[in-house]
C-alpha cells in the first residue's frame, strides 16, 4: 500500500540541534499527531516534508512520489497549514483563494466557498487586516480547498482562542470522516489532538522517543494506588513511585503487568484509575528528557 | 510560472506605476538639463532608480511570499527564474524609457555605450540584491561573519563599479591623457560595455544558481 507520507533516514542539522534520522511513515485515512516541547523538532520535519527546509540525508516521499524540488505533483496531494501564515498581504482573502484556485486542477470553489461559510471568514478584507483567527482559517481553507491526499497542519492552533479552536477541530473531523484523507498534526496542546489522533510520535530534541496507538497509550496507562508493607520495590514497567510510609501511588505504562506484580507482592488496597492522553504525554516526554 | 510573474506583478500594480513615472520624470529633466547646456551625470537617475526598485521589491521579502510559492505546485527553476523575470520587468521599462528619454541627444553623447552601461548597472544591483537575500535568507549555513564578508564583496564590488561609472563625467572633465584614456575603454567603449555587460549577466546567473542552492525558503 502507498503511504500518504513516508520519510526514511531523514536528517536536518542546525548550529545547536540536530533532527533525525527520522523514520516515518503516515496511511491514508489516518491522524497522526506528532508531539513534541518547543524547540524538539516538530516544524523542522514539517519544513523538510514541504521542502521549505532540505533535509542533509534521507528520502521523503509524498503518496509514493518523491518531493523532489524538480518536480511538482507532489506538491499537488498535499495541504499545508505552516507555522506562519502567508499571503498577498495587501489582497482581500477572496482574492488570495483565487490567486491560488488558478494552480490547482483539482481546486473545488463549492468547498472553498462551504468552508468559507462554516469559518465566517470577511472575504472582502485584506489579509493584512484580518485576525490571527481567522489567518489561520483563511490559512486552512486553502489547503482544503484543492482535496490534498495529505494534510499537513504544524500547530495550527496555537495562539487561538477556544471557540476558534473548536471550529477548526469541528472542520477537521468531518474532512476527516471523507475517507482517503490522511493528517499529521504537530502540536503540543494535546487536548486538540487526543479528539482526531489515530497514532501518537513523540519528539524530544530531534529524536523519535515512542510511536502509539492512541487507544493503546490509554488502555496501557495506569495510576495505581495500593498498600505496601515493604517500602524497596522494583517494579516493570513503573514510570513512577510515590510512596509515603505503606501508602503508594505509582504511574505505570503497562497497569496489567504492575499489577499482576503487585499482587505477588502482597499489596493490599489496590485501586487503579485511567490517565488522561494529557498526563500520559508529560511522563513520556519527562521519561525522555 | 508566468501567472506567478503576473500575480507578483499585478500586486505591485501601484508602485509599478509609480516607479515608471518616477523614473521617466528624472530622466526626462536630465536630459532636458544637458539640452539646456547644464553638464549632469545620468547615472546618478539611473542610479536612484536602481535604489528605488530594490526599496519596493524588498517588500515582497519582507511579506515572505516566498514561504507560500515554495509550497506551491512549482518547481524551484521555476521560481528562481520567475523571482529574477517580475525583477527584470522593471528593469525592461527602465530600459525603454532611459532610451526615450536620450532620443534627443543623439549625436551629442556617444549613446549606446551609456545605455549598455545602464543595462549593467541594473543587471548586476539586481543580482546582488537577489543573491544577499538569498545568503541572509537563512539560505546558505553559513557563519555570521561568512555572510557579513561575501555581502559586502559583492556589494563593494558593485559599488566601486557605480561609483567609477558615476564618476566617468570627473574622469572625462580631467585634463589627464591616461584617466581618459582609461575612462573611454571601460565605460565609453564597446569592450569596456561587452566586459560590464557580461559580468551583470553573470551575476544574474549566481543569483539563480544561488536560489536554487538555498538550504531554506523560508524568508
Amino acid at each position: 500500500m502507498t503511504h500518504a507520507f513516508e520519510m526514511i533516514n531523514v536528517e536536518k542539522s542546525y548550529a545547536d540541534f540536530h533532527l533525525g534520522p527520522l523514520n516515518l511513515h503516515l496511511e491514508p485515512g489516518t491522524v497522526l499527531g506528532y508531539i513534541g516541547p518547543n524547540g524538539s523538532g516538530k516544524t523542522t520535519t514539517m519544513h523538510c516534508l514541504v521542502g521549505l527546509v532540505k533535509a542533509e540525508a534521507g528520502e521523503m516521499r509524498i503518496h509514493g512520489q518523491p518531493n523532489d524540488p524538480n518536480k511538482t505533483e507532489w506538491k499537488l496531494n498535499i495541504g499545508y497549514v505552516g507555522d506562519q501564515h502567508v499571503f498577498y498581504e495587501n489582497w482581500s482573502a477572496a482574492k488570495n483563494l483565487k490567486f491560488l484556485s488558478q494552480f490547482y486542477p483539482d481546486w473545488s470553489n463549492d468547498l472553498m466557498l462551504n468552508l468559507v461559510k462554516r469559518f465566517k471568514l470577511p472575504m472582502d478584507k485584506k489579509a493584512k487586516a484580518l485576525s490571527s483567527g481567522n489567518r489561520v482559517k483563511l490559512s486552512v481553507i486553502s489547503a482544503l480547498s484543492h482535496s490534498p491526499k495529505v494534510l499537513l497542519l504544524d500547530e495550527p492552533t496555537a495562539g487561538l482562542d477556544p471557540v476558534v479552536r473548536a471550529e477548526l477541530l469541528d472542520v477537521l473531523f468531518d474532512v476527516l470522516e471523507s475517507g482517503e484523507r490522511a493528517i499529521f498534526y504537530s502540536t503540543h496542546i494535546l487536548s486538540d489532538i487526543s479528539r482526531l489522533a489515530d497514532e501518537l510520535v513523540f519528539l524530544n530534541d530531534g529524536q523519535i522517543i515512542q510511536r502509539s496507538e492512541k487507544d493503546d497509550l490509554v488502555d496501557q496507562w495506569r495510576q495505581i494506588t495500593c498498600q505496601l508493607a515493604n517500602s524497596d520495590i522494583a517494579l516493570e514497567a513503573a514510570i513512577e513511585i510515590v510512596c509515603d510510609g505503606k501508602d503508594f501511588k505509582i504511574i505505570s505504562s503497562n497497569g496489567e503487568v504492575t499489577l499482576k506484580q503487585l499482587r505477588e507482592l502482597g499489596a493490599s488496597k489496590i485501586t487503579e484509575s485511567r490517565l488522561s492522553i494529557n498526563e500520559i504525554a508529560v511522563y513520556i516526554l519527562k521519561q525522555a528528557s | 510560472m508566468w501567472r506567478f510573474v503576473k500575480a507578483e506583478l499585478s500586486y505591485n500594480r501601484n508602485v509599478f506605476m509609480a516607479f515608471c513615472s518616477f523614473t521617466m520624470l528624472t530622466f526626462v529633466t536630465i536630459t532636458n538639463m544637458e539640452l539646456s547646456g547644464i553638464t549632469v551625470d545620468t547615472s546618478v537617475s539611473q542610479t536612484i532608480a536602481l535604489s528605488i526598485m530594490i526599496l519596493f521589491l524588498s517588500q515582497r521579502f519582507n511579506e515572505k511570499r516566498t514561504r507560500l510559492i515554495q509550497v506551491m505546485p512549482f518547481t524551484q527553476k521555476q521560481m528562481a527564474v520567475g523571482r529574477i523575470s517580475y525583477q527584470m520587468l522593471f528593469w525592461i521599462i527602465a530600459m525603454l524609457l532611459y532610451t526615450i528619454s536620450q532620443f534627443p541627444l543623439i549625436g551629442h553623447h556617444p549613446i549606446l555605450w551609456r545605455i549598455l552601461l545602464f543595462n549593467f548597472t541594473f543587471i548586476a544591483g539586481n543580482a546582488a540584491y537577489l543573491i544577499c537575500l538569498d545568503i541572509w535568507g537563512n539560505g546558505f549555513q553559513l557563519s555570521s561573519l561568512n555572510k557579513m564578508l561575501i555581502s559586502m564583496a559583492l556589494w563593494f564590488s558593485i559599488i566601486i563599479v557605480n561609483l567609477l561609472y558615476v564618476g566617468n563625467g570627473l574622469c572625462l572633465a580631467i585634463n589627464n591623457p591616461v584617466i581618459r584614456r582609461w575612462t573611454h575603454i571601460i565605460y565609453l567603449s564597446a569592450p569596456g560595455a561587452i566586459v560590464l555587460h557580461l559580468l551583470g549577466i553573470g551575476l544574474t546567473l549566481l543569483s539563480m544558481q544561488s536560489f536554487l542552492r538555498r538550504h531554506a525558503y523560508l524568508a
